[in-house]
């Protein structure tokens, strides 16, 4: 079964590590207006990260975009290191 | 932006106006051409609506690829497969300018991109050959970085670009490990600010992530492990750990 888009304008602090986000249900066109002014706020600060982003939940953009969400993936190369020095 | 009554995005603007606010932008970044505020706040109001008109067809196309994947990709956490969508953030679209300095911002084929997860390659490329078979899905090119990776940094997915409503969409395709590989690249970049993506990371960096990318391949592929790629990553791990400040544990 296929749910509606959804849009989400995610607000990640690189420094804080801290993300916000706004939640638009369908309306791309609030949520791209949106984009567009958060964008503009935060122009001039490097630290901040303005994204918009659409899937059919949360739950899946905390997959596709996961480095929104998780610090590192530590396992990742875990099975090529056995028996390595480190 | 315009809206008509079909849904279909309208351009306030042509083609040949938006090229030229991304050439105007690009220039002002690279202290060519000079802009007041008031000129500058104009161009990057042409780049904005030109981005907003992708929001339409992007869904559109976000929506169809979900459509399609769903046959095909066993990633299902929820019990829908994993695709998702975003529009090029302003800065990204500027570095890309600026980066590859022949790039028409008319032409700029990533402002709305799509990405799906796939469980193997099989999976992955059985998908593509079905998109392939949409008359609907007017496929533009296919890059395939698992055939051919990034020589630089290693990189694997296959990419679509494709046509809706006369704006470019690209499309990322990728299994779970090669998504968690990039992702990773994502936040070590953000975290380091060393450009692995940009290729301009230390040459033990890169080539550590390279070779990690590659055992990666190897375990997607259902191969063995390669011993002397074994080998090099594992000789190359102390330095990189102690290079990116012993943050990074993987």
């Amino acid at each position: 079964m296929n749910l509606p888009e959804q849009y989400f304008l995610l607000i990640y602090d690189v420094n804080s590590r801290a993300l916000q986000h706004e939640e638009f249900g369908g309306d791309y066109m609030a949520a791209a207006t949106r984009y567009s002014d958060v964008e503009e706020a935060h122009r001039d600060s490097e630290g901040i990260e303005v994204v918009l982003v659409g899937a059919d939940s949360f739950e899946t953009i905390k997959r596709t975009h996961s480095h929104y969400f998780i610090e590192r993936d530590e396992d990742l190369f875990h099975e090529f290191l056995n028996g390595a020095t480190s | 932006m315009m809206v008509a009554m079909t849904g279909t995005p309208q351009l306030a603007h042509s083609k040949e106006r938006v090229k030229r606010a991304g050439d105007r932008l690009r220039g002002w970044l690279l202290n060519e051409v000079d802009l007041t505020e008031v000129e500058l706040s104009a161009e990057l109001d042409v780049i904005e609506d030109f981005r907003a008109c992708h929001a339409a067809p992007l869904t559109r196309v976000g929506a169809g690829l979900r459509y399609y994947v769903e046959r095909y990709s066993t990633v299902k956490p929820e019990g829908r497969p994993v695709v998702a969508q975003r529009l090029k953030r302003m800065r990204t679209i500027a570095d890309k300018l600026v980066r590859e300095p022949g790039m028409g911002l008319s032409r700029m084929y990533d402002i709305g991109g799509c990405r799906a997860l796939f469980a193997s390659i099989d999976e992955m490329r059985r998908s593509v050959a079905d998109l392939e078979r949409q008359r609907r899905w007017d496929i533009v090119r296919i890059r395939d970085y698992v055939e051919n990776p990034r020589p630089d940094s290693g990189y694997r997915a296959i990419h679509m670009i494709v046509r809706k409503d006369g704006f470019l969409i690209e499309c990322q395709l990728r299994t779970v490990s090669q998504h968690a590989w990039a992702e990773l690249i994502e936040r070590t970049d953000r975290r380091t600010g060393m450009g692995l993506k940009a290729a301009r990371a230390p040459a033990d960096v890169t080539e550590y992530y390279r070779l990690g990318a590659d055992l990666l391949a190897q375990l997607d592929a259902g191969d063995e492990r390669d011993p002397e790629t074994l080998r090099r990553f594992q000789a190359l791990h102390a330095q990189v750990q102690q290079r990116l400040g012993g943050k990074e544990t993987s």
